[in-house]
């Protein structure tokens, strides 16, 4: 098991608005190595958009994002590149087998071997020469989740990753949550189950829109 | 980079491949296009001439524009583009891969197609080479300007009627000259070099305005 970079992010005041309503604001945490943090909060408060701000995908937030890879120097922005994206879409590509999905986001360094063993930690390993589109919503999470396997990425962010899951599946996210913290990664979580990963974790609540 | 750019090809082709011929569309409205024409025009036969490049080119230029409405927007919504843009991926280099995919798709069959609909229109053999290459110096310049306008749009359910607003106006400049190029015929080389500038320009800012508007629909 090959411990992952250091990363860590921080949030100071961070804020988002569209026009004159206010999407969520003054959030401020610290996310350190090997620890979990969870975003709580009712459908429409603000979860996937704040994930979307952390993620660095909107510029337009107020407030200062910043990571470090080394305890001290912290840099402005996202740390993009070093990011496990996992959104309410899997992005996979319906005309392609569950393994060629996987062999298109293989990143160059690693070989083709750790394909087969992330659809089998997964337990999607049957499925390997079946179409995409033929898959069951809980499968096509699960295919989703071993494309997050593949990278090497310190700080996971998941937005619901149970989504469609049987019980099975929900605690196969908290086994894969467990082993990524034990590499010292972190993750970030938008989730209503409730998860009980077993890492430090601390949780964030958002309140449904304020309008300025 | 480069790994990048053929990672999108290489999906998008063996995609294409398994999509039941649809990217067949643009070859079989070439066709169409042409045929329809010469009824339209009647037996003339030296009226037809004339015009032959033109319509040729004109008939390209539609078909190549057929399904670029489709050509951004499903990886926006599938999620496709939040990993690759997360997984620290260049949008140059997908963009790139795309309008290459396409060209590929829609564009060789159209070139391979054109001669024989030059012919049916009635042009003479002689003018066949110059249009043949016209077509493939300006072919770039059209897949990526429509490419650009599929991309500012992709974030828009049913964009197809804006897409052609703006791309009405940006293939102008590649259809004149294209059309010019295969009329003047192989000693006109200035009509080509423009031809092959606007592809060249097409290549660079198309797809690096193309990969900031994309970024722009995933905040």
């Amino acid at each position: 098991m090959h411990p992952l970079p250091i990363c860590a992010i921080r949030c100071q005041n961070v804020g988002l608005s569209r026009g004159s309503t206010s999407v969520f604001m003054g959030v401020n945490f610290e996310l350190h190595p090997a620890n979990i943090l969870i975003i709580q909060g009712e459908n429409g408060s603000g979860k996937t958009s704040l994930l979307r701000v952390i993620g660095g995908f909107s510029q337009s937030f107020s407030g200062m994002i910043q990571h470090c890879f080394d305890t001290k120097n912290w840099i402005n922005g996202s740390p993009t590149g070093n990011i496990g994206w996992l959104g309410h879409a899997n992005a996979i590509k319906d005309e392609l087998t569950v393994f060629e999905n996987l062999k298109f986001w293989l990143p160059k360094a690693v070989p083709k071997e750790k394909i087969d063993l992330v659809m089998e930690k997964v337990q999607i390993k049957t499925l390997r020469h079946q179409r995409s589109y033929s898959l069951s919503a809980g499968e096509r999470r699960r295919l989703a989740l071993a494309r997050l396997l593949l990278g090497r990425h310190p700080l996971w962010i998941l937005d619901e990753p149970s989504a469609n899951l049987d019980i099975e599946g929900r605690k196969l996210i908290e086994q894969l949550l467990a082993e990524h913290t034990a590499r010292r990664g972190s993750a970030i979580i938008a989730s209503h189950d409730r998860l009980r990963p077993d890492a430090p974790t601390s949780y964030i609540k958002l309140h449904t829109g304020h309008r300025a | 980079m480069i790994g990048d750019f053929t990672d999108i090809l290489c999906r998008d082709l063996l995609a294409a491949r398994r999509s039941g011929g649809h990217w067949a569309h643009g070859a079989v409205f070439f066709v169409m296009f042409i045929m329809l024409v010469a009824f339209a025009l009647g037996p003339q036969q030296s009226d037809r001439a004339l015009i032959a490049s033109a319509l040729v080119w004109l008939a390209a230029c539609l078909a190549s524009q057929l399904s670029l409405a489709h050509l951004f927007a499903p990886d926006l919504r599938d999620g496709t583009l939040d990993c690759w843009v997360s997984d620290g991926r260049s949008v140059v280099s997908f963009v790139l891969g795309k309008c290459t995919a396409h060209w590929i798709l829609v564009f060789i069959p159209i070139l391979l197609l054109a001669p024989f609909g030059a012919l049916m229109l009635g042009a003479p053999i002689a003018d066949l080479l110059a249009l043949v290459l016209s077509l493939v110096i300006g072919g770039p310049a059209l897949i990526l300007l429509g490419g650009l306008a599929s991309a500012l749009c992709a974030n828009l359910r049913g964009g197809g009627m804006l897409i052609v607003l703006i791309s009405g106006p940006l293939l102008a400049p590649p259809l004149i000259f294209g059309v010019g190029a295969a009329e003047a015929g192989l000693e006109a080389m200035a009509l080509l070099k423009i031809l092959g500038a606007i592809s060249l320009a097409a290549a660079v800012f198309g797809s690096f305005i193309s990969a900031l508007a994309l970024k722009t629909h995933l905040e």
